[in-house]
């Protein structure tokens, strides 16, 4: 082991130090003005420039989503229908060819 | 010059232009917890998503606590968003070089307090904070720039980040012996 508990207090320290003298970057007027402009969009119940394209997104995704759903549940209810059917029809076969106690 | 109760009322009133003052206002304190927490190139585009939530959320905003403080923790989660968006990408994480072993060596070896605080200034050691931060869990690394970085308690960080205290103990012991475990690999590997 290279470091001891010391060293690596010191090195937290140094890194902590650090930390705390890094320089602001300074935004300018442009920046407040778009900040600005998307909270104006946000107000009008617009998608800011941001999320626009998310959003877009969200959406395709969620009316393919529901186009296989409709497929799915239409798919799934004829076939129940169609083998319901199927049931019934063979009920009702074998009904028909039992004979009746009353014979 | 109105308060920032008055100027909230007013843009929750529909004077949505009144806000402009508010980010007048709290610019360079956004500015400098987002500049702490994400790369300098990433600071403005995080600040603006900083002021776009605190309008949306401005309704819940409660008179109890000071807009400040509640901006600061709109600020810190959404930093904290920003790295788990990018713990998503397959970020490249750069290992430590032979060049920053070398000036670990050197400023472990210095034992004047004077070349300490010179040390802090030079672009290895902030270069070796990203790369070491850059390996830890978007929770972790948040946890250990509030607490063990920045020096805030852990009831602030937890106040800040809107965890319980419990987690935010947890986190940053956890987080801090993540530190401590990746600089003494670092050192093993020199060895």
């Amino acid at each position: 082991m290279k470091y001891s508990d010391d060293d690596l207090n010191k090195l937290e320290r140094l890194l902590a130090q650090a930390h705390r003298v890094q320089s602001e970057p300074r935004l300018d007027a442009a920046w407040s003005l778009g900040v600005m402009r998307d909270i104006r969009r946000e107000a009008a119940g617009l998608p800011h420039e941001r999320s626009a394209w998310i959003e877009r997104h969200v959406w395709r995704t969620a009316a393919v989503a529901a186009t296989f759903a409709v497929i799915f549940a239409g798919s799934a209810l004829f076939y129940t229908v169609v083998g319901s059917g199927d049931v019934t029809a063979v009920l009702a076969e074998g009904l028909d060819s039992t004979p009746t106690l009353m014979e | 010059m109105s308060g920032d109760l008055q100027i909230i009322n007013r843009v929750l009133q529909g004077e949505v232009e009144c806000f402009a003052e508010l980010i007048d206002r709290y610019q360079q304190h956004v500015t400098k917890i987002v500049n702490r927490h994400v790369p300098s190139d990433h600071v403005a585009e995080v600040a603006h998503d900083v002021f776009v939530r605190a309008f949306s959320g401005l309704a819940g905003f409660s008179t109890g606590v000071p807009f400040e403080h509640w901006l600061s923790g709109i600020a810190v989660r959404t930093c904290y968003d920003f790295w788990r968006a990018k713990s998503r990408e397959d970020m490249p994480v750069s290992a430590f070089t032979a060049e920053h072993d070398a000036w670990i060596d050197q400023v472990l070896a210095d034992e004047s307090d004077a070349s300490f605080q010179e040390q802090v200034k030079r672009r290895e050691t902030t270069d070796i904070l990203q790369r070491a931060l850059q390996r830890l869990s978007p929770e972790n690394r948040l946890v250990l720039t509030l607490v063990h970085l920045e020096g805030h308690s852990v009831r602030e960080a937890a106040q800040l980040l809107g965890w319980s205290v419990v987690n935010v103990k947890v986190r940053a012991h956890r987080a801090r012996h993540a530190l401590r475990r990746l600089l003494r690999e670092k050192g093993d590997s020199a060895s």
